[in-house]
């Protein structure tokens, strides 16, 4: 049984999603929750749609120029004392990271909440080099506590009950505790303090870079990003080689839409926005400041002229809130780091021989809610179907699957073979729906066909089509 | 890989290398002191957008701030910025008691902030259009007072209110080695969208604006 | 009443894109479209040659096979003074997809665009070309509004299906919580991922339960189609119309 004709590893996680009553309702109230709050601060805004249109031009501007808005950015970031680094794979990002965790003689890194660092695995690969690492934010300890992966960019255990969290925390500290979230968040405190003054290590990803004074900056509510970019000695941090605004009158739109966006805030309880490590006769902030600038199949995504808009993505997550089957089933269903239609777009992009994130193209029923909730207006529906092309083009989808869609396209352009073929479709149609055995059949060849009609009513299908009604109609004048 | 050879990947993906870019023209226009009437209606904006997410903010007559500042602040362990970044009418009272400031060794400095009931720091700038507090770092402000205490007070003149973040952000093309713009308490709705305060940072913020010029 | 509304559409002649959907498995929607538009005095053709506009095949990735319906709905369609199509979707596709498809190729997206100029989703032709609101139809019930996702986000039709309805006699508009959600159909969409259609028209459905409505109206009749197909088989007694079968009832009850 082939639903999508790819490998379907999709769909069967969606199906396991869809039988968890707990995990669907969690996902939809957080969605709901997330896009209402959307809602409320775009209403609230009387200039909302003209800073979408302010803050699309200034990412797509420095997009389009990447190469040399970079490379100002290196400049001005090195003269304050920033030590910049290039990584062209995960795998490279992981050993510079390694390296400086080693120079240092780092047995424990304190981490603030970076999806670039999921993608890249890097926890996997400090462990594998006996360095500690440790997840600060909230919701992402609560991840590496439980050995799972985030199913929200910025909500990463919306999936999970409070009474998970209060066992996972109870088998972390040995002691009773109770499912109050101020008792939970408190634990959490409390344990991750001591931690953040032991650290040697710092690392954070990065919101957004911005070339004209040579800064990073770090959005966040819980404190715990300016906890590892303070207090450990070195601190490194992960930014994905697009990240990147040209000025601080851009960045300022960024402040305004990305928390608006996210979660309907005005603007997050912390924008930290580095440009070196401490200066001399400074007290306290890192005496190493590290950037680890990362491609990951980014560049390979900015020659394609179809999918280059969507490196303007700022992650807020809105497109994850608005998408009819994200909310559905959640993250994990995806089966990828970024999940929802922009985690449809990218991952696809990122490994471009992978057939099964190739088949989130289909993940869609490209209702373009995430284009209209997107702060940087990313055709995402679009491109959703252009990946489809691509996939068409590769053969992906099942060589019988796609001729017959390609045979019943054509039909379609033939209109007495589009006539014929209707007929005789409503016919079998009206037969199965009578009961007959030879409709039933004819229908029951069609195997996506039956799945679809276990869960909904045949409708009534006419015997003459509005072709054959026409003459009749044209007499009624 | 060397900067070059990643750069040059960059150019060559978008087609080939692109027109130098240039820096925008930063000199911000010389703009005439604001009356003391439009900061007191910028006021009532930034104590309202910070009400909202959970932070305080009140205006003091200047005559009146020492004495609100130490019933708020109490006789607890506390940390402070360099006091003379602070109004005048305030630094006697922070100074008193038990607290250590910036220019104790970096050690006992954090031990200090990691105990301190508050942090007293200044701000830059007060942001009416979010009811943000604009925080800088250099010698004399150090990072964690307004990080690791348990609550945050923030003393300011109401000079020090602008009207929005482009109008804030041109103040920072020199960009000290941190500028941070505090909004509230530390929060988190991670667990079950249940919003809680406190989670990392301060769990109180508390602006004391500072009027020196009430007749 | 009759003869002022009929100077209105007097002298004007539009060609019905019946879009293959309505012709093959909802024909009374073609028949209450060319009904209300005669009675405004439109002169109403059906150009035969007609079948798809090539949405079906551009969603599916068949970039090919989807030009070549497009070309033939170019071709087709481009002879007459206006268009008028009774899904917000295929005008979408119009608008918008065609757009897609002759990027890159000037001439034919001058075609193209010069086809969209005067191809309208039914409603938009009423209210906006016509300058009509009240057709002068009855119905007596409650029935909530269903914008397709399509006809909002791809076409940009804004609110004349809502004025259209009000104007309707007897007919009350029930509030419908979370309206512009998808109501799961997405085309191929819903045959392929059939478990997680089933889930999204799910929470339509239970919208559509408590806002009290007795039928829902949309400008799509591929979501009427998956919205009635939920609503019969959970035994939820919910009629699906289209707005034109709407405003071709002159009386009580159904048209
Ligand atoms: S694609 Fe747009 S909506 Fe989605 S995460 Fe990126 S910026 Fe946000």
């Amino acid at each position: 049984m082939s639903g999508l004709g790819l490998h379907d590893a999709f769909l069967d996680r969606a199906r396991h999603a869809l039988g968890q009553e707990h995990l669907k309702q969690a996902v939809r109230r957080t969605t709901d929750r997330l896009r209402d709050g959307r809602a409320a601060a775009s209403a609230e805004a009387g200039a909302f749609e003209a800073w979408r249109d302010a803050l699309s031009e200034a990412r797509r501007r420095a997009i389009g120029r990447l190469d040399v808005v970079l490379q100002a950015w290196q400049a001005r970031a090195e003269a304050r004392g920033v030590l910049v680094h290039h990584a062209v794979d995960a795998r490279e990002a992981c050993d510079i990271v390694v390296g400086i965790a080693r120079a240092k003689g780092a047995r424990l890194a304190a981490k603030g909440k970076s999806m670039l660092s999921e993608e890249i695995e890097l926890n996997q690969a400090l462990e594998a080099a006996c360095v500690e690492a440790l997840e600060t934010d909230l919701g992402e300890w609560i991840i590496q506590l439980a050995g799972e992966r985030p199913s929200h960019i910025i909500l990463p255990v919306v999936h999970k009950p409070r009474g998970e969290i209060r066992e996972l925390f109870e088998r972390h500290g040995g002691e009773p505790l109770s499912d109050e979230t101020r008792v939970l968040a408190g634990y959490a405190r409390d344990r991750l303090r001591a931690e953040f003054l032991r650290a040697e290590l710092g690392v954070t990803g990065c919101n957004m870079a911005i070339a004209e004074t040579g800064s990073i900056a770090l959005f966040s509510n819980e404190g715990n990003g300016r906890m590892v970019s303070t207090l450990p000695r070195t601190h490194v941090a992960l930014m994905g080689v697009e990240r990147i605004v040209e000025t601080l009158a851009d960045f300022a739109h960024l402040v305004r839409l990305l928390p608006r966006s996210a979660t309907g805030q005005r603007v997050t309880t912390y924008v930290n926005v580095l440009s070196g490590p401490a200066r001399p006769g400074e007290l306290d902030g890192p005496e190493e400041l590290h950037v680890v600038v990362v491609d990951a199949g980014r560049t390979a995504q900015l020659a394609e002229r179809d999918y280059r808009d969507a490196l303007a993505c700022v992650r807020c997550g809105a497109c994850l809130n608005a998408c009819p089957v994200y909310s559905a089933v959640g993250g994990h269903a995806y089966g990828t780091v970024y999940p929802g239609p922009i985690g449809a777009v990218i991952e696809p992009l990122y490994a471009r021989d992978d057939e099964r994130r190739a088949e989130l193209a289909e993940a869609s029923s490209l209702c373009g809610a995430c284009h209209e909730a997107c702060p940087v207006r990313i055709p995402l529906h679009d491109m959703l179907v252009r990946l489809r092309q691509d996939n068409a083009r590769r053969g992906r989808g099942g060589p019988t699957a796609l001729a017959l869609q390609r045979i019943a396209a054509r039909a379609m352009a033939v209109p007495f073979v589009y006539d014929a073929a209707g007929r005789i479709a409503r016919r079998a149609a009206r037969l199965a729906a009578g009961g007959g055995q030879l409709g039933r059949w004819a229908l029951g060849s069609a195997p996506v066909l039956r799945e679809l009609l276990r869960r909904r009513a045949l409708p009534d299908v006419p015997i003459r089509s509005f072709r054959e009604l026409w003459d009749e109609l044209e007499e009624e004048r | 890989m060397e900067a070059q050879a990643f750069l040059a990947r960059v150019s060559a993906a978008l087609g080939g290398a692109s027109a130098p870019w240039t820096p925008p023209d930063t000199r911000a226009a010389p703009s005439a002191p604001r009356r003391r009437v439009e900061l007191l209606h910028l006021h009532a904006e930034f104590a309202a957008h910070l009400a909202k997410v959970g932070g305080t903010a009140e205006l003091v007559p200047a005559s009146n701030a020492a004495a609100r500042a130490m019933e708020l602040l109490g006789a607890g362990p506390r940390v402070h910025v360099g006091l003379e970044l602070l109004p005048e009418c305030v630094r006697a009272v922070v100074a008193r008691g038990a607290a250590i400031g910036p220019d104790s060794d970096p050690l006992g400095w954090r031990a200090a902030c990691a105990e301190a009931e508050w942090g007293v720091t200044d701000a830059v700038q007060l942001v009416a259009e979010t009811g943000s507090t604009l925080l800088c770092a250099n010698a004399r402000r150090p990072r964690a007072a307004s990080l690791l205490p348990r609550r945050h007070m923030v003393v300011a003149p109401l000079s020090r209110l602008v009207a929005d973040l482009d109008e804030a952000l041109t103040h920072l093309a020199d960009a000290p080695s941190q500028w941070l713009l505090v909004t509230g308490p530390s929060r988190t709705s991670d667990i079950e969208n249940d919003l809680t305060i406190g989670v990392h940072g301060p769990g109180v913020m508390h602006v004391l604006v500072v009027d020196e010029d009430e007749a | 009443m009759t003869e002022r509304s009929e100077a209105v559409g007097a002298r004007r002649r539009v060609a019905l894109m019946v879009t293959c959907l309505v012709d093959q498995l909802a024909p009374e929607v073609g028949v209450a479209v060319v009904r209300v538009l005669r009675r405004q005095g439109v002169q109403v053709d059906f150009p035969r040659a007609q079948t798809c506009c090539g949405q079906a095949a551009w969603n599916g990735g068949l970039a090919d096979e989807a030009r070549a319906l497009a070309e033939r709905a170019i071709e087709i369609f481009e002879p007459y003074e206006a268009v008028v199509v009774p899904s917000g979707s295929c005008a979408g596709m119009v608008h918008h997809g065609y757009e897609e498809i002759f990027r890159d190729d000037a001439a034919w997206l001058a075609r193209a665009r010069a086809l969209a100029a005067k191809t309208h989703e039914f409603s938009q032709y009423v209210v906006s070309v016509l300058g009509l609101v009240d057709l002068g139809a009855a119905r007596d019930g409650t029935c909530a509004y269903h914008p397709s996702c399509h006809a909002t986000r791809l076409l940009g039709l804004g609110d004349e299906p809502r004025r259209l309805l009000e104007a309707v006699r007897g007919l009350r508009i029930a509030t419908l919580a979370r309206a512009e959600d998808c109501c799961g159909f997405g085309g191929a969409f819903c045959a392929k991922l059939p478990e997680l259609s089933d889930a999204i028209v799910g929470a339509k459905v239970s919208h559509l339960a408590q806002s009290g409505a007795d039928t829902v109206v949309s400008s799509d009749v591929g979501c009427l189609l998956n919205i009635q197909g939920a609503c019969k088989h959970r035994g939820l007694p919910i009629e699906a119309l289209h707005i034109a079968q709407v405003l071709e009832g002159r009386k009580g009850g159904a048209a």
